[in-house]
């Protein structure tokens, strides 16, 4: 795309939390802000690269992405993110990792996150066990 | 207890013009989104005569979020987000009231058995306007009843007052801005949900007794709730240090527990 075609750009921050993985940036032809329904695609697409991303910091530089991860929303439960912070506080490690290896735990035991995370959170299930 | 008391006179006039002017400091005041829907929602409990308070905003993503709650346990609600008043009252910008919630077993067969169980027989909820766009609701919860009509439209002056500063009601006029405020507050709620997992699990407390720690402990330092969570869980700020702080507090003007 030539810089002169450029007409607005959107730059939408990777997060969840504290977690950052990066940015996303899309480029429009035509100037002006987003519809609704746009800026709602806009901030899901966010969401699935901020999954995305995160697992795959977990399987290092190598390793693949399975494609549930590209295809399922991610979930946005407070005991999601009580349950990083749960990680987080056990192991010393920072919101990336710690929601990577939840994602990890919830995917080799084929368990939904919402369910290991409620796990945590209940203590029904200790941290230690998502030492991956 | 009673939502329809309007008497009480000058006093009672004194706490509505203060809960006003500190939801109104969020125009031209350093402020933290969360602690200022917290504060609203206070309000509506102990002013107002609610039993609960809940304040969702909207996730730009055809959902809602819940922001703010009190008291913080009528936030384990969270199917609220997904169906119920709230819900109803963002997607379509009309009040929802409904006065007895045993008649609403099928409009919501999830949320109404959920609310009935935490003792909840009324609900109004009321969408947060912004320059005709609807950003969010406010869930008021009755135990027996509700709000008189008197009652509703402070705790609805009180919401557009907040809504108002938190948005920055002259800077949003730009769908951008709008769009990067509400994004930012959302995502201050999760950095709190993850700061409360840091300090329940290193401080070995449940989760639904630690934000009042968070709280408090922000308040008292005049730090925003969200700089506090975020040291919390960046391992700047010691969890035990959030504990000391509470206990060191409870010593000296014994409350009751949250």
């Amino acid at each position: 795309m030539n810089p002169a075609d450029v007409g607005a750009i959107f730059a939408i921050p990777l997060r969840r939390g504290t977690a950052r993985v990066g940015a996303i940036d899309m480029y429009r032809r035509t100037p002006g802000w987003l519809l609704d329904a746009e800026l709602s695609t806009a901030l899901k697409i966010a969401d699935i690269a901020t999954s995305a991303l995160l697992t795959a910091s977990n399987t290092g530089a190598d390793g693949e992405i399975d494609e549930m991860w590209l295809t399922t929303l991610p979930g946005n439960r407070a005991v999601v993110h009580q349950a990083t912070g749960i990680v987080i506080a056990e192991f010393g490690i920072p919101a990336e990792q710690a929601l990577a290896r939840l994602r990890g735990y919830a995917f080799v035991t084929d368990r939904l996150l919402d369910e290991v995370a409620g796990d945590l959170v209940a203590k029904r299930l200790h941290p230690r066990v998502i030492d991956r | 207890m009673s939502g329809q008391s309007e008497s009480g006179g000058a006093a009672r006039e004194r706490e509505l013009l203060l809960a006003f002017v500190d939801m109104a400091d969020t125009l031209v005041d350093d402020y933290d989104v969360v602690e200022v829907l917290h504060r609203l929602a206070d309000y509506c409990v102990s002013l107002l005569g609610a039993s609960a308070a809940v304040l969702s905003l909207s996730d730009q993503r055809g959902g809602l979020r819940l922001m703010a709650s009190s008291p913080e346990r009528a936030g384990l609600l969270e199917t609220q987000t997904e169906q119920g008043p709230s819900l109803e009252a963002y997607l379509t910008g009309e009040l929802v009231q409904i006065d007895d919630l045993t008649t609403a077993t099928t409009r919501w067969p999830e949320f109404t058995p959920e609310a009935l169980a935490e003792g909840f027989h009324t609900v109004q909820a009321v969408p947060l306007r912004l320059r005709g766009q609807i950003i969010g609701a406010l869930n008021l919860f009755g135990r027996d009843t509700k709000l008189g009509p008197r009652n509703l439209k402070v705790a609805r002056a009180l919401a557009d007052t907040a809504t108002i500063g938190i948005l920055q009601e002259r800077a949003i006029r730009r769908g951008e801005v709008l769009a990067e405020q509400l994004q930012r507050a959302l995502n201050s709620r999760v950095i709190i949900e993850q700061a409360k997992g840091v300090l329940s699990h290193a401080a070995d407390l449940p989760m639904d007794h630690v934000f009042p720690y968070l709280r408090t402990y922000s308040r008292d330092r005049n730090l925003h709730l969200h700089d506090v969570a975020n040291d919390i869980v960046r391992g700047h700020l010691e969890p035990g240090a959030i504990v000391d702080a509470h206990k060191a507090r409870d010593r000296h003007q014994p409350r009751s527990a949250p």
